[in-house]
């Protein structure tokens, strides 16, 4: 570390290059307004507009300063403020902007097209290279000049809510042409797989893609998307029906119940993998049994691998029924599960089909998913007793009713017991030998005296008794860890 | 395993040995480590408080590249929880010398996390008073010119 030196200083000294005033702030006087403008621009450019602008009425030094801030965060939520903000971007003087956001929310359609434009034109004018537009309640389309940018490297575009059923066309008439762009977002877009293949092959260095709550979107085709690596679809109702991505390392998908097939994703290394909705018509559900366990075949090679609770639920079903479970190659799985019966066949299977993983990690929730009651509905139209499916092999295990005490805010489960969580460890431990950690994120799933006493048993039936926790004084930010 | 370390040198004197690539995140060290090799570096305009905190930041965030450390094998969301926690340790009249030092020394990642503080201190003011106040920022407007500025930027708070 510090060393006292005796200084002295010879000749060709670095200090001729540096400098030579000493900046040290006395405390009591005013240093911050002795900041260059550059400096003052940026930290302003961390806070939104609204409050740069305050600095304005600090003193003469502060004036103008705002206006040259390289970021504008705009907020607005009735039409009175819209006449605000054409008259603060019109004092607004920086002559490069690196980041654009504004949020426009309104119930009412008081937003005009000329305002839009405006915005996008002031943003283009200035190489905004970080754009995101929140758009909601308003019908406006985009102007043509909105898809020639040549400076925009991030844009994301808001057009409504989840479970709003508000999406609005993202239709360029136009030939898109946004060479920089490097991470696209879309959410709650109608986006036409002629709009999404125009965009497509106007942005040739395109590395990620988000469209989210998107609708009509049928064929993602990205195979002349060389530099694209990283894609993530979350969808609620409507989904994508074939996905051709031989160039992504990463893909999250949170599927529709739209049946979906990976076509080509012979790159991937990541994958994260869920269901977002089921459609429940009594006694025909199937809960997507073959399309997920395709799913799973297109995800063999991938290297950390997360899972999702319906999914598991699914794929539990499937290994009930007997039916063939792909090889992974996974080093690292995540699933995302409550500790009941539902989920423990697919993940037993899952173990076993994975020779080489290294690494489990446990996120639990609490959430009821499909109930045991339907699951036990379609065993039976399989011609299957559920009673004897479940209590052969994994009888130890509770059901959801048993452990998810219903909606009430902010309770988790409450009724989730230590035992089963020991029974859970074992039962990974017997199922994988090649797992030299596993991670378990209970997150509240058992309240403090049930994690205490799981605390204290752990250590008796792992080898080395390594058994590292994390956040033991709140429950919420239970991390256990385990080397068997 | 040998690194190699330079001595960088601060106002009251204090020389501090540090290894080479956790001074070369400042670019102006990496800079003068090419012109003025096996030289100390005398950094006259900072205190040793001040570059024993630039230092521990830059040890912090020192990416190696033969593997062979484990003080900065930290995933980035450990980093970031660390950078907060950093500053947030820091007075004000410090933060603002560390400012200034990582914009002299030319450490964009430490002017980031800096401004950032001095950011959420001012966002957080709930007025104009209280901004002056925590900056000791003397008003010299009057009552009249600040009307006139608040008519001019009629932005809804």
């Amino acid at each position: 570390m510090a060393t006292k030196v005796e200084s002295e200083s010879d000749g060709i000294s670095a200090a001729a290059t540096i400098p030579s005033h000493r900046f040290r702030s006395n405390d009591g006087s005013d240093f911050i307004s002795s900041l260059p403008d550059a400096i003052l621009h940026h930290i302003l450019s961390y806070i939104p507009t609204k409050n740069a602008i305050r600095t304005s009425v600090l003193s003469k030094r502060w004036k103008h300063v705002w206006r040259e801030t390289p970021s504008l965060s705009l907020q607005c939520h009735t039409s009175d403020h819209l006449d605000s903000i054409s008259k603060t971007l019109a004092s607004f003087a920086a002559p490069k902007i690196t980041s654009f956001h504004i949020d426009v929310t309104f119930n009412n359609f008081s937003l005009t097209s000329s305002h839009v434009d405006s915005w996008i034109e002031l943003a283009a004018s200035r190489d905004a290279e970080k754009m995101s537009l929140v758009l909601i309640g308003s019908d406006n389309v985009f102007p043509d000049s909105f898809f020639t940018n040549s400076s925009v490297k991030q844009l994301r575009l808001a057009l409504g809510h989840r479970g709003s059923y508000n999406y609005r066309d993202m239709i360029p008439k136009c030939t898109v042409v946004w060479k920089s762009l490097r991470s696209l977002s879309l959410k709650c877009c109608t986006l036409p797989d002629e709009s999404l293949g125009n965009i497509l092959s106007g942005c040739p260095m395109l590395e990620s893609l988000f469209l989210i709550y998107c609708q009509t979107i049928h064929h993602i085709d990205l195979s002349k998307s060389l530099k694209l690596t990283k894609l993530e679809i979350i969808c609620h109702y409507f989904g994508p029906s074939k996905i051709v991505a031989p160039h992504i390392h990463y893909l999250k998908l949170i599927g529709s119940l739209d049946p979906c097939t990976l076509v080509d994703v012979s790159s991937l290394t990541h994958a994260r993998f869920s269901l977002s909705y089921i459609r429940r018509t009594a006694g025909e559900d199937d809960f997507h049994q073959d399309m997920v366990l395709k799913m799973l075949e297109k995800l063999q090679n991938v290297q950390q691998l997360t899972i999702g609770p319906i999914v598991l639920q699914a794929l539990s079903v499937a290994e009930l029924r007997g039916l063939p479970f792909p090889q992974l190659q996974a080093k690292s799985l995540t699933v995302v599960m409550m500790v009941v019966r539902s989920f423990i066949p697919a993940l037993a299977r899952l173990l076993q089909n994975s020779p080489g993983l290294q690494k489990i990690t446990v996120t639990t929730i609490c959430y009821q998913g499909i109930q045991d009651a339907e699951l036990d509905r379609h065993l039976r139209t399989q011609g299957l007793n559920p009673d004897q499916c479940w209590r052969m092999k994994y009888g130890d295990f509770p059901t959801t009713e048993q452990t998810y005490s219903p909606p009430s805010f902010g309770v988790v489960a409450k009724l989730a017991k230590s035992k089963d969580v020991v029974s859970f460890i074992k039962l990974v431990l017997q199922n994988s030998r090649t797992v030299d950690t596993m991670v378990l994120r209970l997150g509240g799933y058992l309240n403090a005296t049930e994690y205490q006493k799981l605390l204290r048993v752990v250590p008796t039936f792992t080898r080395n008794k390594n058994v590292r926790t994390r956040g033991q004084a709140k429950p919420l930010l239970d991390v256990l860890k385990i080397i068997p | 395993m040998s690194k190699k370390m330079i001595v960088l040198k601060s106002s009251e004197g204090v020389s501090f040995v540090v290894e080479e690539a956790v001074a070369r995140q400042s670019k102006i060290i990496s800079f003068l480590v090419e012109e003025f090799p096996d030289r100390e570096l005398p950094l006259t305009n900072m205190t040793s408080e001040i570059l024993r905190k630039t230092i521990e930041y830059c040890k912090k965030h020192v990416v190696e590249d033969d593997g062979g450390g484990d003080s900065s094998s930290s995933s980035s969301g450990d980093l970031k929880e660390w950078d907060v926690k950093f500053v947030a340790e820091i007075d004000q009249p410090r933060l603002m010398d560390l400012l200034m030092a990582a914009n002299y020394l030319d450490i964009p990642s430490l002017l980031d996390v800096t401004c950032q503080k001095v950011a959420d201190t001012i966002a957080a003011c709930n007025d104009e008073k209280e901004i002056r106040a925590t900056f000791n920022i003397e008003n010299d407007f009057t009552e009249e010119e600040v009307e006139a500025i608040r008519m001019e930027n009629q932005y809804p708070i």
